[in-house]
């Protein structure tokens, strides 16, 4: 069983190499486009399905921001949503069957691994830090648009602040990354237990491990949408520190 | 000897988050319990923290993983 940390390179690009949870990420980033798309077409003011769905995302986070920051919240809830959609939608398209077990059997160094065509789009520590230094960035700025900048470096008069900021990125993308590419390794050991344990190589031992991996598989499937709500909403949490509240 | 380490990088750092989990857990109920018409606000924060106190062990996990 060969798990690998880094997101495999299947091609590059002009230089620009493309790993294979980037390749998810461009197929979740698509099928947003898409459905924003027909949403957009077709909005009524009764909404039907995937509008509600939409509508219910968005609301639950503008009334945060109303109730957090004031009417003037409303203004940072694009950002957060964003997050919450795109990142719900990478992790659940990395459960999709086939994601992570349809590869190609390549020979490096010496020994065979396997690569897999798609991976988890957030299982990339690359994508993960990347969305994590855009939330605290994102706070500064509007700290900054919001109180001007001399009012924002009060908040800095203790040097210990600045090591904060550094250390959230490195959380958000931490438990990002491993909440999600610790559930694919879950899954395929909870899969594989009963090749593993037998020691016996046939590819029919996985159908007992697949009833094995089914709550694993349930899981997984909440731990997605958990990851995803936690990020949008310390997102807002950490905007609504810097930026200034509406006495109500 | 780097599997004893392996073993030990995830186990003794999942010890901290499964206690806080379950404290979490228990006075999340207790408030719940208390005052019934706040359930919705104490489970949004209660996810919260979990998600907090798992961050934690997920570190630990990373560099078991990590450890050759």
């Amino acid at each position: 069983m060969h798990i690998s940390l880094v997101a495999e390179t299947l091609f590059s690009i002009g230089g620009f190499p493309i790993t294979n949870s980037f390749l998810t990420s461009a197929i979740a980033t698509v099928i947003l486009i898409i459905m924003a798309v027909i949403v957009g077409e077709k909005y009524q003011k009764l909404p039907f399905g995937l509008q509600h769905a939409f509508e219910m995302a968005y609301e639950f986070f503008e009334n945060m921001a109303t109730e957090v920051i004031g009417v003037k919240g409303k203004k940072y809830v694009p950002l957060v949503v964003t997050f919450f959609l795109f990142i719900i939608f990478s992790n659940w398209l990395s459960l999709v069957p086939g994601v992570g077990s349809i590869g190609l059997y390549l020979s490096e160094h010496g020994e065979t691994i396997f690569v897999p065509f798609f991976r988890g789009g957030n299982a990339d520590l690359n994508t993960t830090l990347a969305l994590a230094i855009i939330s605290v960035a994102a706070a500064q700025f509007y700290g900054v648009k919001s109180k001007g900048i001399k009012k924002h470096l009060h908040h800095f008069k203790n040097p210990i602040e600045i090591v904060t900021e550094f250390s959230k990125i490195f959380s958000f993308g931490f438990r990002l990354f491993g909440n999600i590419f610790a559930g694919e390794v879950l899954l395929l050991a909870s899969a594989s237990i009963f090749v593993l344990l037998s020691g016996n190589n046939s590819s029919f031992l996985g159908i007992p491990g697949g009833l094995i991996q089914a709550p694993f598989y349930m899981f997984e499937v909440f731990v997605g949408f958990i990851q995803a709500f936690i990020f949008a909403v310390l997102t807002m949490i950490f905007i609504s520190i810097y930026v200034e509240h509406e006495v109500s | 000897m780097s599997q004893v380490a392996k073993g030990l990088a995830i186990g003794l750092g999942s010890l901290g988050p499964g206690i806080a989990v379950g404290i979490i857990g228990g006075k999340a109920v207790e408030a719940i319990g208390r005052n019934p018409e706040s359930a919705g606000v104490v489970r949004t924060v209660m996810i919260l923290a979990i998600g907090f106190a798992e961050a934690i062990a997920i570190y630990a996990l990373v560099i078991a993983l990590i450890i050759k």
